[in-house]
């Protein structure tokens, strides 16, 4: 039997409420062998090898942050960009200032492409935004460069901007282009439809082998440095299978990856990929467990989706809708929705649903409730993901039908302030995200970053849940703001229950994997408002100490 | 009248025109294409689906299969989309299949509004309208539904054409009934009665003579005209505009009397005029194709022609002009 580590902290915070705080954890194996302090730890001691690690003696410990949803492909084609944006962003290797005029915006592509050794290698920039940093065209990036191969690249990635040097290298002239109007070729403007056809041009660029390996290095770095130790990826095949896995499997896979990521794949994907009815599709996927590894494992769970994104206003709304008299998008047509969610149901699985607007939620619900009429089942994992829009007798309802939630916090901080006015109004606006609701009717309730749609930093989300400010500095719905208790929930244990794995993570007990976040401050010292500005300073995953290293201004 | 119809169809663009084919879950797109595919007799269709799943596609017709490609050996394409209609778009402009006509199959709640506004702007393409299939008994109930009726009423009211289906599995009464649902609520958009006459509506006229000479009965009636003086362009729209409802597709290429030459288009109520033909010589006459359901043409097609007879530039005019 290996060597017991006892590692010692200023405070452990077990999130196991009868339990609740300590000073000492005996790790075995990977595994916790009992939390309490040294004194209490004594008879495992006397009678086994040990050591004691008092590196973080003056830190506090939490149990491994858990991210139940992201999507690291989707990561790893938007982190090799360079980002120059109108938003702070910390990244492992850069802490990113906000770039807020155009001046700015034209130094720091000055500065990036001087940086460059290789006067031919690609440059794509991640960012831009004309309220902030004005009309940026064709003929400004040459004046950076007309030569090196430029993307700029709008924030919400509906719009880029070409240098001559791209125009050149994919070979698109005026002739090619004629006929399009959302493709301005002077300004070397591409949007909406342009953009998609720009895209299509750079997919080669873009999804190359090593830069899509690159971005995936990096997307372990980003989840290393928000103290993850597990991870959601909840749409395997977002951009193809095979070589999203295969490319997980070289890089997140070996013991130099502090974290596990659970696959969830995606049921209209893996219809496509069978070619044959749910059922196929189903079979298909019951198959995928025997590929686990220990670090990226598959289980019986599902993704499916019903209404559109946030961003672009396409959630489904219920009466009386969005201001300007527009309505949302069904990604899954009601019917195939019910047929998908009845397959996996009936088989068993727990079942991850996309829902943005009240009335893809009301799918949701709908399509539960007569599932549990037809074929009842106790602790069924049925979630509901996102979680945007939502009316507290939803919110009774998914208590009563036994759903879960995980809810992307983020979006009431970046898009709450502009929905009031060019959306839904003040009152739906401000509701975005119920959480409160939610605890009050003791659904099991998790937050996740959806990354690359909001940082991947839990700390980051528990502090726009526990304190609901939005991008204009409002409180939104303050009625709705999660307890420093509650939100650390929402990022650790409700989390792992969300992945269904709340009997092997989520907090520091005995039995449990050792996995921990070590932290610079106490989140329940620092309360709501300091909750956000809390350091990681290491993980532990099974055991083993990851130290962040912090390459960024600091 | 074939070679003048064949002229208009070549003599347009070399972009290929684009439909969208719509309508909510059930209503009959599939078999519509089905159709359309297995029949096309000369015509190559690239036709863009979300899945092959629902198409069933005779093996013996299969001639390759290339990931989301699928090559028949009538010369047809059909490709599934995935995620991206610009991708599959992008490989249908591939120039070795040398496409006639791409239609694009929209899923059961989209709007093909929304899918023309990413097809109709694609380089290499055409846009020649937006056909929507109505279920003849599901619809009444669909387009109260809390989760899709919204999506129904909007499908109906951005077609450009509308097709009403399953009418053979109803009795009198109950078709009757469904017809006059789908008029209260479609307005002005042409209604197409007979749902087997799409696929030739679809490919714009190519199909009506080539079948023609295979002697097959035809559900359409077309009627080509040749104007020996230029036209007043601005009179033809509004012809065109007034036979609304019952020219279900016209197609012009015409010289105008202020100058220039410009290809005009009929397809349900739009009436679209493209400039000029760049690169082609000057037209000498001007030719307009009209389709129309076979019994519900030839009062329009009349009208139509006399309008333009009487405000026919006369020829001698043109003549003294060129003299001098």
């Amino acid at each position: 039997m290996s060597e017991i580590t006892v590692y010692t902290a200023r405070k452990i915070i077990t999130m196991c409420p009868s339990w609740p705080e300590a000073t000492a954890v005996a790790v075995r194996d990977g595994r916790i062998i009992e939390v309490g302090s040294l004194e209490s730890l004594s008879p495992w001691l006397a009678q086994n090898p040990y050591r004691i690690d008092d590196r973080f003696s003056d830190r506090v410990v939490l149990p491994g942050l858990i991210d139940p949803h992201l999507h690291p492909a989707m990561a790893a084609v938007l982190l090799p960009m360079r980002f120059i944006t109108a938003m702070e962003w910390k990244l492992p290797w850069e802490h990113i200032e906000p770039v807020t005029t155009h001046d700015a915006f034209m130094e720091r592509l000055l500065e990036i492409h001087e940086s460059m050794d290789d006067p031919d290698e690609p440059l794509f920039t991640w960012g831009y935004h004309h309220l902030w940093h004005g009309e940026i065209r064709r003929e400004q990036i040459n004046s950076v460069s007309a030569t090196r191969p430029i993307v700029v690249w709008q924030r919400s990635f509906h719009e880029l901007i070409m240098n001559d040097g791209m125009l050149q290298h994919l070979a698109l002239d005026a002739d090619a282009l004629s006929g399009s109007p959302q493709i301005d070729y002077k300004g070397g403007h591409f949007y909406e439809n342009g953009a998609f056809f720009a895209v299509g041009r750079m997919a080669g660029m873009l999804l190359s082998p090593e830069r899509f390996a690159e971005g995936m290095r990096r997307l372990r770095e980003v989840a290393h440095y928000g103290g993850h130790t597990t991870l959601g990826d909840m749409a395997l095949g977002i951009f193809d299978f095979d070589t999203e896995l295969e490319t997980m499997r070289r890089l997140l896979d070996g013991n130099d990856t502090p974290f596990r990521t659970i696959l969830v794949p995606t049921a209209t994907v893996m219809r496509l990929r069978t070619q044959g009815e749910e059922r196929d599709a189903r079979e298909y996927v019951d198959g995928l467990v025997e590929e686990s590894s220990h670090r990226l494992r598959f289980g019986k769970r599902i993704k499916l989706l019903t209404d559109g994104a946030f961003f672009s206003q396409l959630a489904m709304m219920a009466e009386p809708g969005y201001i300007d008299g527009h309505h949302g998008e069904w990604i899954t047509i009601p019917e195939q929705f019910e047929n998908q969610a009845r397959e996996y149901w009936n088989a068993g699985y727990a079942i991850h649903v996309h829902c943005t607007g009240d009335l893809g939620l009301e799918l949701a619900l709908d399509t539960l409730e007569k599932l549990q009429w037809e074929r009842p089942r106790f602790n069924h994992g049925f979630t509901i993901e996102h979680f945007g829009f939502s009316t507290p007798e939803q919110v009774d309802r998914l208590a009563l039908l036994g759903g879960s939630v995980s809810a992307n916090i983020y979006y009431l901080h970046e898009l709450s302030d502009v929905f009031t006015r060019e959306g839904i109004g003040t009152e739906r606006a401000s509701q975005m995200a119920r959480l409160a609701s939610c605890f009050r009717a003791g659904i099991r309730t998790a937050l996740h970053s959806d990354f690359t749609m909001a940082p991947a930093l839990p700390l980051n989300s528990a502090w726009v849940a526990a304190n609901r400010v939005n991008a204009a500095g409002n409180i939104m719905a303050p009625a709705e703001r999660l307890s420093v208790r509650e939100a650390l929930e929402a990022i650790t244990i409700n989390a792992a229950g969300i992945l269904g794995m709340q009997d092997e993570i989520g907090s520091i007990r005995a039995g449990k994997y050792a996995d921990f976040s070590v932290l610079d401050a106490d989140p329940f010292e620092v309360g709501a408002n300091g909750l956000k500005d809390i350091s990681v300073v290491a993980t532990v995953f099974e055991g083993t100490v990851h130290e962040i290293q912090y390459h960024g201004a600091d | 009248m074939k070679s003048n119809t064949m002229a208009l169809i070549e003599g347009g663009s070399s972009d290929i025109p684009l439909t969208v084919l719509g309508g909510y879950l059930g209503a009959g797109k599939t078999t519509l294409l089905n159709r359309l595919l297995g029949q096309a007799r000369g015509q190559r269709y690239g036709v863009v689906v979300n899945d092959f799943g629902a198409i069933s596609i005779d093996e013996a017709l299969i001639e390759n299969r290339e990931g989301e490609t699928l090559s028949l050996r009538n010369g047809c394409i059909c490709c599934s989309i995935r995620s991206d209609l610009g991708e599959a778009l992008e490989r249908l402009t591939n120039g070795r299949w040398q496409l006639d006509q791409v239609i694009v199959e929209a899923s059961g709640t989209a709007d093909p509004e929304r899918v023309a506004a990413t097809a109709r702007n694609w380089p290499g393409y055409r846009w020649s309208g937006s056909f929507v299939v109505v279920d003849g008994e599901q619809g009444p109930t669909q387009i109260v539904d809390k989760f899709v009726g919204r999506h129904v009423a909007e499908q109906i009211a951005h077609a450009n054409v509308l097709v009403l289906s399953k009418l053979d599995r109803m009795d009198e009464a109950g078709a009757r009934a469904a017809r006059s649902w789908l008029k209260k609520i479609a307005q002005n958009t042409p209604i197409l009665k007979d749902i087997h006459a799409l696929p030739e509506i679809l490919c714009e006229g190519a199909t009506l003579s080539q079948q023609a000479e295979m002697n097959e009965p035809l559900r359409i009636e077309s009627h080509a005209i040749r104007f020996e003086g230029k036209l007043d362009i601005d009179a033809l729209v509004a012809a065109l505009r007034a036979a609304d409802g019952r020219i279900l597709r016209a197609k012009g290429l015409v010289r105008n009397k202020e100058g220039g030459d410009f290809v005009v288009q009929k397809v349900g109520p739009q009436v679209e005029i493209l400039a000029g033909r760049p690169g082609l010589p000057t037209l000498e006459y001007s030719d307009l194709v009209l389709l129309a359901e076979r019994g519900f043409g030839s009062s329009a097609f009349a009208s139509i022609e006399t309008t333009l007879r009487m405000l026919e530039e006369p020829i001698e005019l043109d003549l003294e002009a060129s003299e001098q």
